[in-house]
C-alpha cells in the first residue's frame, strides 16, 4: 500500500513538486505569521487583524498550488506556457547568463558601470558563442551608450568604485 | 459637447514639448518591437517603467501607450512579410496576409492591415471618450463592497481565461496579493513579512518584479532559445500602397465585426486580444463580400482581424481609468505610472485629475495618426529589423533590466528583486504557470484589502453588505456563475439523462 503511495510520488514531474513546495512554503508562512508580523495583533478582533488579507492571500496561494497539482495528474510533461514559450530554450546557457548577471550585479560597486557593463557584455558574447567582431562591436559601443545615457546625462550614481 | 471639451483640454496638454516628444518615441519604440523579433509590448513596458519615474504622469502614460499601440501595428509586418506573428493577436492577419504576399501583394496586405489597425485604433480611442465618463459617474456611487467584489469577479475573469490552469493562475494571484501586502500596513503601522530586511519595510515594489518577470525572463528565453529560421524572401517587396489603404472602407461589415468584438473584448480583465481577432476573423467568414476563400488570401481576414486587434487597446484602457482594475499584464503595467505618481485610478480620478484622462483619451487618437505616419515613411527598412538576432536583443535587455530597475530607487535592493523575479518568471515559463497573475494581484491588492478593511470594520465583521447591496450582490452571482458554470452544466446534463 505504502510502496504504492511512494510509486506514483516518484512518477510526479518536477513542476508538480514545484507546486507543492509553493503550497508549503505558502502555509508555513501562514502558520509563522504571529512571528513575520511585528507587534503580531494579538488582541485585535479578526477582521480588523494585519494578518487577515495576508493569510487569506496564502491561503488562495496554498489551495490554488494543491488544485493545481491535482489538475496536472494525468500530465507527464508540463507542457508549453501560453504566456512565455520557453519549450526550445537551453536552460545551461540560461543558467550561464543568470551567474554572469549575479556576477554582473555584484561587479558594478566595485569596478564601476562602465567596466562592469562592457565585462558582462564580452562574457555575456563569449556564452552564447558570438563572432569576435560582432562581440566587440556590441560590447564596447553599447556599453558606451549606456555609459554616456545614463551616468552622464541621466547622473544615475552607481556609487564609488576603483575604476570609474 | 462635454466629450468635445475634453478632447480639446487633453489635445493641448499633449501640445508640451516632453509629453509630445514621449509620445513620439513610444509610438517609434512600439513599431520596432511589434517587428523585432521575440520582444513583444509586455518586455519593452517593463523595462521602460522605471524610466517614466522622472516624466510627468502624462508623459510616462503616453510613451508606454504608445509602445502599446504601436506594437500592434507592428506585428502585423513579420506576420504578412514572414509568416511569424510578433504578437499572438496578430495570428489571424498571416493566415490571409502571407498569401497575399506570397501572390505578390505586399504591399496591398501590409496597407490594408494598417489602415484596418488605424480605424479600430482611432474607434476604440473615441469609445473611450464616450464610455469612460458616464461608466465613472456609475462607479462612483461603489463603496468598499462593490469594489471587493469588482476585483474579486476581476480576478476570477482573469484565472477562467486560463482555462485548465485556472488553480495555477489563481495560485499567482494570491501571491501577488501577498506580496502586495509586505511592508509596514498602512492602518496599524505593524510591519508585515519584513523578514528584518530594511529595505522591505516600504513593501515589494511594483517596477522590479515587473522588469524582472517579463523583461529578465523573456530575455534569458531568447539567450538561451535557437535562433529562429524564417523564409526572408518576401522583406524585399514591404511598401504600401494608396489603394490598399482606401480599400478596408469597402467592407465595412467585416470592419464593424471587427470593432465590435475587439472593444467588448478589451473592456473583460485578461481576455485578450487574441481572442477578439479570431473570433472577429471567423464572423467575418459569414456573410463576405469577396469570393477568395479564407486563409488564401481573402482582404476581409486582414480588416476584421486588424479592426479587432487595434480596438483593444482603448477598451482595456476604460477599465484602468473607470475601475482601477488592470485587464492585462500590459495595462497593470500602464497603470504601475499612475501608482508611482502617487494618482489612483478609479472613478475619483475623473474628477481629481480630469487633465490626465483627456490627455490619455487624446494620446490614444494622435498615437493612432504619429504610428501611420511613421509607418508610411519607414515600412521598407522597418521589415529589415526581422533579421535582428533575438540572442543579441536578450543581451540588450538583460543590460536594460539592471539600469532600468538600478535607476528606478538607486538601490541595489530593486535589481537583486529583479533577478529574483526574473528567475522566477523563467522557471514559471519552464513549469507552465502563469506569470501575469502575479502582477495583476500586485496592483490589485492594496484596494482590495483597504476595501475589504473597511466593509468589514463598518460591518463589525459581518459578510451582509456583499449580499444586501444590490450590485455587490450581482457581482457576486457573476462570480458563482464563472465558477460553477461548468459544474451547473454537469449536473443538468446528468438530470436530463437521468429522466430520459
Amino acid at each position: 500500500m505504502i510502496s504504492n503511495k511512494l510509486s506514483r510520488l516518484s512518477s510526479w514531474t518536477w513542476d508538480r513538486w514545484l507546486l507543492l513546495a509553493l503550497s508549503c512554503v505558502a502555509i508555513c508562512i501562514w502558520q509563522l505569521s504571529p512571528l513575520l508580523i511585528q507587534p503580531y495583533p494579538h488582541n485585535t478582533n479578526w477582521f480588523e487583524s494585519a494578518a487577515l488579507f495576508p493569510q487569506l492571500s496564502l491561503l488562495i496561494v496554498a489551495v490554488g498550488g494543491l488544485f493545481e497539482i491535482y489538475q496536472r495528474r494525468h500530465q507527464s510533461e508540463s507542457g508549453e506556457s501560453e504566456e512565455l514559450d520557453s519549450s526550445a530554450a537551453n536552460i545551461r546557457d540560461a543558467i550561464a547568463m543568470l551567474v554572469a548577471f549575479g556576477i554582473y550585479m555584484l561587479a558594478v560597486p566595485i569596478l564601476g558601470y562602465l567596466v562592469s557593463t562592457l565585462a558582462f557584455l564580452l562574457a555575456g558574447c563569449w556564452l552564447l558563442k558570438f563572432e569576435r567582431r560582432t562581440s566587440l562591436l556590441l560590447a564596447f559601443s553599447l556599453s558606451f551608450i549606456m555609459w554616456v545615457i545614463f551616468v552622464q546625462i541621466l547622473k544615475v550614481y552607481f556609487g564609488h568604485s576603483w575604476l570609474f | 459637447m462635454e466629450f468635445i471639451d475634453a478632447l480639446a483640454g487633453g489635445f493641448s496638454s499633449l501640445g508640451s514639448p516632453p509629453i509630445a516628444i514621449a509620445l513620439l518615441i513610444g509610438a517609434a519604440l512600439g513599431i520596432v518591437v511589434g517587428v523585432l523579433p521575440g520582444v513583444g509590448p509586455g518586455v519593452t513596458i517593463a523595462v521602460l517603467l522605471p524610466f517614466t519615474y522622472g516624466m510627468a504622469p502624462l508623459g510616462g502614460i503616453s510613451l508606454l501607450l504608445g509602445v502599446y499601440c504601436g506594437a500592434f501595428y507592428g506585428g502585423a509586418v513579420t506576420s504578412i512579410l514572414i509568416r511569424t506573428p510578433g504578437e499572438a493577436s496578430s495570428i489571424m492577419t498571416m493566415f490571409d496576409g502571407y498569401p497575399l504576399a506570397k501572390q505578390g501583394q505586399a504591399q496591398r496586405a501590409l496597407s490594408l492591415a494598417f489602415m484596418s489597425a488605424f480605424v479600430g485604433g482611432i474607434a476604440s480611442a473615441l469609445l473611450l471618450g464616450l464610455v469612460a465618463r458616464p461608466m465613472a459617474s456609475f462607479a462612483a456611487k461603489f463603496g468598499a463592497a462593490e469594489n471587493v467584489m469588482a476585483i474579486l469577479l476581476a480576478a476570477v475573469c482573469v484565472g477562467k481565461a486560463y482555462r485548465r490552469q485556472f488553480p495555477a493562475a489563481m495560485m499567482m494571484m494570491g501571491l501577488g496579493f501577498f506580496l502586495a501586502t509586505v511592508g509596514i500596513d498602512p492602518n496599524s503601522n505593524e510591519q508585515r513579512y519584513t523578514f528584518g530586511i530594511p529595505g522591505m519595510l516600504s513593501g515589494i515594489p511594483l517596477v522590479p518584479v515587473a522588469v524582472g518577470l517579463f523583461g529578465m525572463a523573456q530575455a534569458l528565453v531568447m539567450v538561451s532559445s535557437p535562433v529562429p529560421q524564417f523564409d526572408a524572401s518576401l522583406i524585399q517587396t514591404a511598401g504600401l500602397s494608396w489603394r490598399g489603404f482606401l480599400e478596408p472602407f469597402r467592407y465595412p461589415k467585416a470592419m464593424l465585426k471587427g470593432l465590435f468584438l475587439g472593444s467588448a473584448i478589451g473592456v473583460l480583465p485578461a481576455v485578450g486580444a487574441a481572442l477578439s481577432t479570431s473570433l472577429a476573423y471567423f464572423w467575418a467568414q459569414q456573410g463576405a463580400k469577396d469570393p477568395t476563400p479564407f486563409g488564401q488570401g481573402n482582404p476581409e481576414g486582414i480588416v476584421a482581424a486588424e479592426c479587432a486587434n487595434n480596438s483593444n487597446s482603448g477598451g482595456a484602457m476604460i477599465t484602468v481609468l473607470t475601475l482601477g482594475i488592470p485587464g492585462d499584464a500590459i495595462t497593470a503595467i500602464i497603470m504601475g505610472v499612475f501608482v508611482v505618481h502617487g494618482i489612483v485610478p478609479g472613478p475619483s480620478l475623473f474628477t481629481d485629475r480630469p487633465e490626465i484622462i483627456n490627455g490619455v483619451l487624446a494620446s490614444l487618437l494622435v498615437i493612432n495618426f504619429v504610428i501611420l505616419g511613421l509607418l508610411i515613411l519607414t515600412v521598407k527598412p522597418l521589415a529589415r529589423l526581422a533579421y535582428v538576432n533575438p540572442r543579441i536583443l536578450g543581451l540588450v535587455i538583460l543590460v536594460l533590466s539592471f539600469v532600468g530597475s538600478y535607476s528606478a530607487a538607486n538601490s541595489m535592493y530593486y535589481v537583486i528583486i529583479t533577478a529574483i523575479f526574473g528567475v522566477l518568471g523563467l522557471v514559471c515559463a519552464r513549469a507552465n504557470i502563469p506569470t501575469i497573475p502575479l502582477i495583476l494581484g500586485m496592483v490589485m491588492g492594496d484596494t482590495l484589502e483597504a476595501s475589504l478593511r473597511q466593509l468589514l470594520g463598518r460591518s463589525d465583521g459581518s459578510l451582509e453588505p456583499f449580499i444586501t447591496r444590490p450590485v455587490s450582490l450581482a457581482m457576486l452571482i457573476a462570480i458563482f456563475l464563472i465558477l460553477f458554470w461548468p459544474l451547473l452544466m454537469a449536473l443538468t446534463k446528468r438530470l436530463k439523462n437521468s429522466n430520459v
